[in-house]
């Protein structure tokens, strides 16, 4: 039994389509809104800066702890989250 | 200094230069890059110096370093020679002493403090290793030598239990396995011998 959440599980277990950003693992209510106000309303322009960042670990926790305020365990968990779906996905 | 005149490409040279690893500079990302960029000339600050300093007090390092090679003074002693040769950094001298205050003056680690107060008292990472060198072997390392300095200064900055502590608390508690493990008796395969 892997010791990832629902959430993870439900995001990554299909293309993302249109979900919004509080689909990404991680990210709640009051995360979601505060990257919705930066622009990043759906979960795929923050795979976007995913994309952007490289896919790299440090630099994207980084940029969410810097974009919305999220501690170490909630960027932590959002970029497991999309790595894994860019594993199977993209 | 002010990243928000640079066009995205000075912001990318900028960032090998401090060999940040980073993706394409742009609109998003700009900010991200413009605050590491901020945080690495923070933190070269310290170890920036100018080139005449470095020749001074690179022999000043060799000379103290050669003296405290040669016996293991105690803690006092210690002190008063850096008091007396480090006239002219009087202004870190405060520093100086909390710095001793909590460290031991065991021979190996005389090493770490000088590099450590050099390095605090603008002193770039080469002077520093150059003298290391020159204590330890006269030929000249360029590539290895400058990185050990560096490592064990920022490692230790960011201890919160100093490595002597670690050390001797793992040396007695392999000391105390040890110890257990000796003195463990072979029982005999038969619980009846004795009785017999």
């Amino acid at each position: 039994m892997s010791s990832t959440s629902q959430k993870h599980r439900d995001f990554v277990a299909e293309p993302m389509g249109d979900k919004p950003v509080t689909a990404l693992s991680g990210i709640g209510e009051v995360l979601g809104k505060k990257l919705e106000e930066q622009g990043f309303d759906k979960a795929y322009v923050v795979l976007g800066q995913f994309l952007i960042l490289r896919k790299d670990d440090d630099l994207f926790i980084d940029w969410l702890k810097d974009a919305c305020g999220a501690n170490s365990k909630q960027a932590l968990l959002c970029y497991s989250c999309l790595k894994e779906w860019c594993d199977a996905f993209l | 200094m002010n990243f928000s005149n640079k066009t995205d490409k000075e912001i990318a040279e900028l960032l090998d230069q401090y060999m940040i690893k980073h993706g394409p500079v742009v609109g998003s990302t700009r900010k991200l890059y413009e605050k590491k960029l901020h945080e690495a000339l923070e933190s070269n600050e310290g170890k920036k110096s100018s080139p005449l300093k470095t020749i001074y007090q690179e022999e000043e390092e060799e000379i103290i370093l050669t003296r405290s090679a040669l016996r293991p003074s105690p803690k006092s002693e210690l002190y008063t020679d850096w008091e007396a040769r480090t006239t002219e950094m009087d202004h870190h001298s405060a520093y100086n002493r909390k710095q001793y205050s909590t460290e031991p003056t065991g021979h190996s680690f005389k090493y770490q403090e000088v590099l450590r107060d050099y390095k605090d008292e603008s002193q770039p990472i080469r002077s520093s290793s150059a003298t290391f060198r020159n204590v330890s072997h006269s030929k000249p390392s360029h590539v290895t030598a400058p990185v050990k300095p560096t490592t064990i200064k920022d490692s230790q900055d960011k201890r919160y239990i100093p490595i002597w502590l670690q050390f001797m608390v793992f040396i007695l508690f392999a000391g105390f396995l040890y110890y257990v493990f000796t003195n463990m008796e072979v029982t005999p395969k038969n619980p009846f011998e004795h009785i017999n």
